[in-house]
């Protein structure tokens, strides 16, 4: 059995007195005296680790490009990049030309590439292989995310209700799946508002603290109790912060208006108004181009660089470069040949980006090899969780082989020394 | 009879809160915790414990039927009357696993089988008995539900709905459409397997064109198949114009494979995820090559089918996509993964392999019948069972329709669920992706949470943006109980909770209505922005604990 705060307040809650202030404040407090908590501290409490997660399987050879490799133009012949167009990075491989703005960030030293990132045994399954990427496990085993198990991890995590922010989504990331505790999600910050009642003015103090009651007096009785009164007190108290940061919030800094930049742009109003955001997640959909890929990904790409780049000019313009890393991810890569339909059908290795002023600009792992193929995919190079290793180790300050599992994975050099 | 069942069935675990030998409490409630903290399941309801005699249950409203017809699966239970007062920490340790309450048996059936049940309703089906409301969920075709047609036809709904909405907001006007159904509709069954298949065999808005009858139709034929026999509904659904440009395999022909079709075919409409080898979703692509779509119907393209030799499962011949269903229909797998993904929505999850089992024999033996696999579930004992009560997070077309429903609300629903219904993750004929819906924890975040509390406000100030025709305080309380704070507590509780609930949660509810009787002086904004009707404390008063009883977690839950 393990002895956990939240847990414990299920039970003690009613030998409490009457809760003077919101509930959920006061329930904290009490707690945090008598019960044991991790005791790991996060070594860099002002870093954030920006999670792009580009659903759907992005086709990696169409984004960075072996344009100088033949057999890139035999496999893919009318979906292929010409070369021409391709944004050079080495003489070696290239960025999709809609990549412009990444391209900037390469050129600042801002970007690094990790090519050909995947598993042993991929799974073609794109609900089976993002779970493989949301919990670090292959085996399927784990049910907490990689990101869960590190917020569960902490000491502060009880007391921090913002160390992971997720927006313009309305599901909880996976990744973020944890034992103790409950990442706000948000889609937009006014649809992240609870409405008080509008004619009964008077009751709206008291009707909050009812419901904060009900929930902390229900729990036991059903399976998703604990869920209900994390959620609850997660929801109350984000509301209210992530609304004044956003009131707070000035920029000079411009993002596209698409819905994916207004995300990144709710996370840099956390981050400038210092919640504490430890770990950040947005998600652009999309990628699973069985067709019309030509139109499909590069509409995706451009949306997504654009954004990242405005999130990362925001954030510098509030002198905070040094501590946001941004990353990106997708469940798979797309097959090496087209299906014959303008599209590309499930594949394997894909890169993967991290950006930002923290990044060892450059490309690291092995390019995939194009002529040795595995039933017409990519063979990978490098294991996904080397590179989640590496942002744990370096970024976060945090033990991967605690949060990852038992086996070890190399880290790879791709960030600057810390200062 | 019936009183004293819901006395036992109310003895629930408030002993929890109050007991001072908390400490074996909290042991249970961490092993609990532990075993639930994420993929809830296997975590029984304390439910029907028999524990220390509880307060009497106030506020009784509904008819004692007496109902001859059900059968008590578990009368052995009553032994647990012995047990003691003093066994407090075995609060958890669970007794009665039966509920045997009927009106809560009834109210939990028409909230599975359905989207809940309002007063008059469950009289009607408790009139019936058990067996024979079962029955009546079932064979909904001997139902004439001509009413719903016609109340969608008077709003240019259903299959009157004219091209000019069609093009201008078909999505809106069919989640509009779908979402009367729910609520009005007198074959509550069918529509809730229309939305259990929806959420499996899913299509989406976003790729398929908006401008034609393509998403309307697959919904039709949802409810046409409803209870169909599998392998006959999955050859529909292969030759379904929405399905066959959602998953691409209109532009699967021979020599140029697509194999987006005949990958979720597998992993997402029969056999699961693991269950097949690349090599067989590559065959079976090969299969559905040809499989089209002209006029917007379905066409196959002999020119363009790969009519050769293919092996899939280790079955060698010239398959087409029907041979390729009759195959993956052959797969006990697929037996298993079917009757699972019903018992999952309909009772809990994760159930015991014997009870996957016994419904797959049933399945295989009926060939492929999901009304036989469903009438199988309604009469298991784990349906009616502690563990599957309140096991199941409402969705929220769930929460909405039920509203409506069990509070007898007249509405033209329109934009209900596109405002309400999205923000709280639930975007019809739109889901998140090509797995559908959720069906479990998934439905709760701090987002979707904020909004399932902003739509009980919503319901409860009577907001316009819901177009609740009738919504009136007073008809949901009767005047002559509405002198006792417990007597309108317990209607509430009863109507909208099952009168389930903990000692300690209705001691919240009571002082809470209690207290706003003292508030009045600091009440605020006394006029209502447009509207004629008079402020009134009383009225208020019960809008205000309806909106506490719909924020409730209890009423998160089915």
């Amino acid at each position: 059995m393990r002895l956990t705060r939240r847990n414990f307040l299920k039970s003690s809650v009613a030998v409490l007195p009457a809760f003077a202030t919101l509930p959920a404040v006061f329930r904290r407090a009490v707690a945090s005296s008598i019960v044991e908590s991790p005791t790991n501290t996060s070594p860099y409490p002002d870093r954030t680790l920006i999670i792009v997660q580009m659903a759907g399987g992005n086709d990696g050879l169409n984004t960075v490009i072996p344009f100088t490799d033949g057999k890139y133009y035999d496999h893919r012949s009318y979906l292929a990049v010409q070369e021409n167009e391709v944004l050079d990075l080495n003489g070696e491989v290239g960025l999709h030309p809609v990549l412009e703005k990444m391209k900037l960030l390469w050129d600042e030293g801002d970007l690094a590439i990790v090519q050909g990132v995947g598993y042993p045994n991929q799974s073609y399954s794109h609900f089976e292989s993002m779970h493989i990427w949301q919990t670090s496990d292959n085996e399927g085993k784990l049910k907490e995310g990689w990101l869960g198990r590190y917020f569960d991890s902490l000491k502060e995590t009880q007391d921090n209700i913002f160390q992971g922010l997720a927006t313009g989504q309305g599901q909880l990331p996976p990744e973020y799946s944890a034992e103790n505790y409950s990442a706000p999600v948000l889609r937009t910050v006014s649809e992240y508002q609870l409405k008080g009642d509008p004619i009964y003015v008077g009751s709206n103090q008291s009707r909050a603290e009812a419901v904060m009651k009900l929930y902390a007096a229900s729990p036991l009785q059903t399976p998703y109790g604990i869920l209900l009164d994390n959620t609850i007190e997660a929801a109350y108290k984000s509301s209210q912060q992530i609304k004044e940061a956003a009131d707070q919030y000035v920029s000079a800094i411009e993002y596209p208006d698409t819905s994916f930049a207004k995300s990144l742009k709710v996370i840099a109003q956390a981050i400038t108004a210092g919640l504490g955001v430890k770990v950040g997640h947005v998600r652009i959909g999309g990628f699973d181009t069985h067709s019309d890929q030509l139109v499909e990904q590069p509409d995706l790409l451009k949306t997504m660089s654009e954004a990242i780049y405005a999130f990362l000019q925001d954030i510098k313009a509030a002198n905070k470069e040094d501590d946001v890393l941004v990353m990106t991810w997708s469940e798979f890569g797309r097959r090496v040949g087209s299906n014959g339909s303008g599209g590309t059908d499930h594949g394997a290795a894909a890169p993967m980006f991290l950006m930002g002023k923290p990044v060892a600009g450059g490309i690291y792992g092995e390019k995939p090899d194009l002529v040795r193929l595995d039933k017409d995919n990519l063979r990978f190079t490098t294991d996904f969780r080397s590179v989640y290793s590496t942002v744990l180790s370096q970024w976060l300050g945090a033990d991967p082989e605690a949060i990852i599992g038992s086996e070890r994975f190399d880290t790879i050099p791709l960030l600057l020394k810390s200062k | 009879m019936s009183d004293l069942d819901r006395r036992e069935f109310l003895k629930v675990a408030a002993t929890l809160g109050l007991s001072v030998t908390a400490l074996a409490v909290f042991e249970q409630a961490c092993s609990i915790a532990d075993s639930t903290a994420n993929n809830v399941s296997g975590t029984n309801m304390m439910i029907g414990s028999s524990d220390p005699p509880v307060v009497e249950s106030a506020g009784e409203t509904y008819p004692t039927i007496q109902t001859s017809s059900i059968t008590y699966s578990s009368v052995e239970n009553k032994e647990d009357d012995t047990r003691g007062v003093e066994s407090s920490s075995n609060a958890l340790d669970l007794t009665g696993d039966i509920i045997e309450d009927p009106i809560i048996r009834m109210k939990h059936l028409a909230r599975r089988a359905g989207f809940g049940a309002n007063d008059k309703e469950l009289t009607e089906l408790l009139q019936m008995g058990e067996e024979a409301a079962t029955e009546w969920f079932l064979n909904y075709e001997l139902i004439d539900d001509s009413d719903i047609e016609d109340r969608l036809s008077k709003l240019g709904l259903g299959s009157n709905m004219s091209f000019e909405k069609i093009n201008a907001n078909y999505k809106p006007a069919l989640q509009q459409e779908a979402l009367l159904r729910m609520i009005y509709s007198k074959r509550p069954l069918q529509e809730k397997m229309v939305l259990f298949w929806h959420g499996i065999i899913t299509s989406a808005f976003g790729k398929v064109p908006q401008n034609r009858r393509y998403m309307a139709d697959q919904d039709q034929l949802f409810r046409e198949y409803a209870l169909s026999n599998y392998d006959d509904f999955l050859k529909q659904i292969a030759r379904d114009p929405a399905m066959l440009i959602y998953l691409d395999n209109r532009l699967n022909k021979k020599g140029k494979p697509n194999e987006n079709f005949a990958r979720e075919l597998m992993e997402l409409f029969s056999m699961g995820v693991g269950t097949f080898t690349e090599l067989d979703v590559r065959e079976a692509s090969r299969a559905f090559t040809g499989w089209g779509i002209k006029n917007h119907e379905f066409q196959f393209f002999s020119n363009q089918h790969d009519s050769g030799t293919k092996i899939f499962i280790d079955q060698e011949g010239e398959h087409d996509g029907d041979d390729i269903i009759d195959i993956i229909m052959q797969q006990p797998v697929t037996s298993r993964f079917i009757t699972k993904r019903l018992f999952e929505f309909f009772v809990y999850d994760d159930p015991s392999d014997e009870i996957i089992g016994k419904l797959s024999a049933t399945f295989e033996r009926t060939k492929y019948s999901v009304k036989d696999v469903m009438s199988e579930i309604f009469q298991l004992d784990e349906f009616y069972s502690q563990r599957a009560y309140r096991s199941k997070i409402k969705s929220p077309a769930e929460l909405i329709a039920g509203a409506f429903k069990v509070l007898e609300i007249d509405t033209d629903a329109n934009r209900v669920m596109q405002r309400y219904g999205s923000p709280m993750g639930q975007n019809l004929f739109q889901p998140f992706d090509v797995s559908g819906f959720p069906e479990g924890p998934e439905w709760i975040n701090s987002s979707t949470l904020i909004n399932r509390l902003n739509f009980a406000n919503a319901f409860a100030t009577g907001s316009k943006s819901l177009h609740l025709n009738t919504f009136h305080p007073s008809d949901i309380v009767p005047d002559n109980i509405r002198n006792s704070t417990e007597d309108v507590v317990g209607h509430l509780v009863s109507l909208l909770l099952d009168d389930v609930i903990d000692d300690e949660e209705r001691k919240i509810y009571v002082n809470y209505f209690d207290g706003l009787k003292e508030t009045t002086r600091v009440v605020g904004n006394k006029q209502w922005n447009g509207s004629n009707k008079q402020w009134n404390l009383e009225q208020e008063r019960l809008r205000s604990l309806i909106y506490l009883v719909m924020s409730s977690p209890d009423y998160q839950l089915a």
